[in-house]
Parts: structure tokens; sequence; C-alpha cells
């Protein structure tokens, strides 16, 4: 890990590298990583499941849409697949809360909860056709946890809203 | 925080260790990257809760694959790819958000103006202010480039995704760019 790498065509400069090496030390104290997002990632390895399967999010209606067809709609539609079930969940935006309207397809869910860095777990209520809802999540990443009938275990990618 | 003695280690030996289970090789890992994915947030000029967001949400994502790097050595650039894509996510939901945002006190832009007020030296600050007036390429360019340690060029390019091999040309055309504007 160094400045001094090849380029193609301009050798790179002693000036340009000690610009460089000045501009880092002035990042350094003009925009410090705060040390609470430090503490933060170290925790995030506490989150670690073993023996668990992912439900990847493939679909996210503030990516994938026009911006035409979103605006003024509210709601944000994401969608996580794993190979045997299927999570929609319907993002409301209130301030700096979140509430998320959501169902399980494919699957049965025994238990649902849902997890945000940081916080213990909630459990969330799940109807007999899968439908759950969340009212005042706070902003940043969450994921949701669903112990299914068969025994195993279902989680979302972790996805920030 | 715990130490390691891993922690002088490649990236490949410390995402093992973390794989399994190795608290110390994880805080390594985060010691070494972290700065790198906040200079990539800051560089799409987030503020500091959506900056905070995309970074955790990125080391979140690798607590989740930890077992399906498919290259580890080139763990760092994951992290970047990982983080860039947020950080567009993130920014195109802003947009969607319109007046809602308004009601967030961390609204982007705030960055280099206010804090060049925390740089003592006035030759720094005149720095940091420079380097806010370049161009959208090279200010995002030059906040990832300074993030340290000094990153490789292949996880410059992930974090802006650009080619490896422009990196360097463009590193000395906005550095000759921020010289002009001193």
């Amino acid at each position: 890990m160094t400045d001094h790498q090849p380029t193609d065509g301009r050798p790179p400069d002693r000036a340009d590298d000690e610009l460089v090496a000045r501009l880092r030390r002035v990042a350094a104290r003009a925009d410090p990583v705060p040390e609470a997002l430090l503490a933060a990632a170290s925790a995030a390895f506490g989150l670690r499941e073993l023996d668990v399967r992912v439900a990847e999010l493939v679909r996210d209606s503030a990516v994938g849409a026009s911006a035409t067809a979103v605006r003024g709609l509210g709601a944000r539609m994401l969608s996580f697949e794993a190979a045997d079930a299927v999570i929609e969940c319907e993002v409301t935006t209130r301030g700096p809360r979140r509430d998320v309207i959501g169902q399980l397809v494919g699957a049965v869910a025994t238990a649902v909860q849902v997890q945000v860095a940081g916080v213990p777990a909630v459990d969330v209520r799940v109807d007999s056709r899968g439908g759950f809802s969340i009212a005042g999540l706070p902003a940043g990443p969450f994921r949701l946890r669903c112990a299914l009938a068969d025994g195993s275990t279902l989680m979302t990618s972790w996805t920030a809203v | 925080m715990r130490q390691s003695l891993l922690v002088d280690g490649s990236n490949e030996e410390l995402l093992k260790a973390a794989a399994a289970g190795d608290q110390g090789a994880w805080d390594a890992l985060v010691q070494r990257h972290t700065s790198l994915l906040w200079s990539i947030a800051r560089s799409y000029r987030l503020g500091n809760a959506d900056a905070a967001d995309v970074v955790q949400t990125t080391w979140l994502r690798l607590v989740e694959h930890l077992d399906k790097i498919a290259d580890p050595e080139r763990v760092a650039g994951w992290l970047a790819t990982t983080a860039r894509r947020e950080c567009i996510h993130l920014m195109r939901r802003t947009d969607r958000r319109g007046e809602a945002t308004a009601e967030f006190d961390d609204l982007p832009d705030e960055g280099p103006e206010l804090d060049a007020a925390l740089l003592r030296d006035e030759r720094d600050a005149e720095l940091w202010r420079a380097l806010a007036r370049l161009d959208e390429l090279c200010q995002r360019l030059l906040r990832v480039l300074t993030s340290d340690p000094p990153p490789a060029y292949a996880d410059v390019a992930a974090a802006l995704g650009m080619k490896v091999g422009s990196i360097g040309p463009t590193r000395g055309r906005c550095l000759d760019k921020l010289r002009a504007l001193m």
C-alpha cells in the first residue's frame, strides 16, 4: 500500500506524492472517522449468525424504477429472495423512523424478529398468511430473522432504510 | 476493540481468522479499512448520519458474507464496491425523498467548508477549501486517495467505479488543478 504505483504514461511525481501525503494529514484532522463508527463496526462482528440462510435483496423500487414512477408514492418496495422463499417489504418514511409492512411467501414462519445494529432484536407478530408489520424502525440498516416451520432460519440481507 | 496477534497480517489471514470467530482479527480489518469506506461516503458528500449508515451497512454485509468472499486478499476492493453501491442507492433514495430530507440536520455539503475551521494551520485550511472547489471527479478521487492507510489503486478504482489504469493519470491532472486553485 503506497502512493508509488505504476501508472500508464505519466511517472508518479515526487511533488504529487508529497501533496497527497499532506492532503491525507489534513483529511485525517478535518474529517476523521468518528470513534463511535469504529466501535459500531467492531460490534457488527457480534451479529454474525452461523447456519442461517440469507435472502438477498433482489429488487429495490428506490433503485430500479424511474424517478417519476416513484416520486410522490411515498413507499419503497424491497424484495428479498432465497431459494425457497420470498420476503416482500413496503417501507414508508416517517421523519427519522420507518414503518414496514411485509409478507413472507413460500415458507411458514413460526417467529419473526427485526434486528437493528446496537439494539436487542424485537419480536414481530406474523399472521397466518405470513403478513407482518413493524412501526417506528429507526433509520439505518435493518434485517429480519425468520424462524421457519422446518426448523431452519432465514435472514434478510442487511439493508439501510 | 481487542488486539490481535494478526494485526499486521494480510487481509487473507485476517479474513480467515475472523471467519473462524476471531474478534481481534475482525477489529484489525475494521481499523485497516474503515477510513477508506468513510472517505468513499464523504466523496459522495454524504452527511454524518448517511455516511455512518453506508459504512455500518458495508461492515454488516461483510459479516454476512465472511465465508463467501471469493478473493480474500482483495477484501478492500469488495468493501469499496459495496460501499460505493450503498452510496449510489442512498443518493437515489434521498433524491426521491424530496422535501422529507429537510427535517434531517445532516444534509450533504456541510462537509469541507465547516470542517476547515478545525484546521489550526491556515495553509492546511486553504488546501482543504481548495479541494472543495475542484470538479466532482477530482474531489471524489482525491478524497478517497487520501484515506489512511494509503489505499491501493485497485481499491480506489473499485471505490470510484473507474479503471485502475486511469487512477494515476487522473490523480496527476487533479493535483495540477488543485495547485492552480491555491
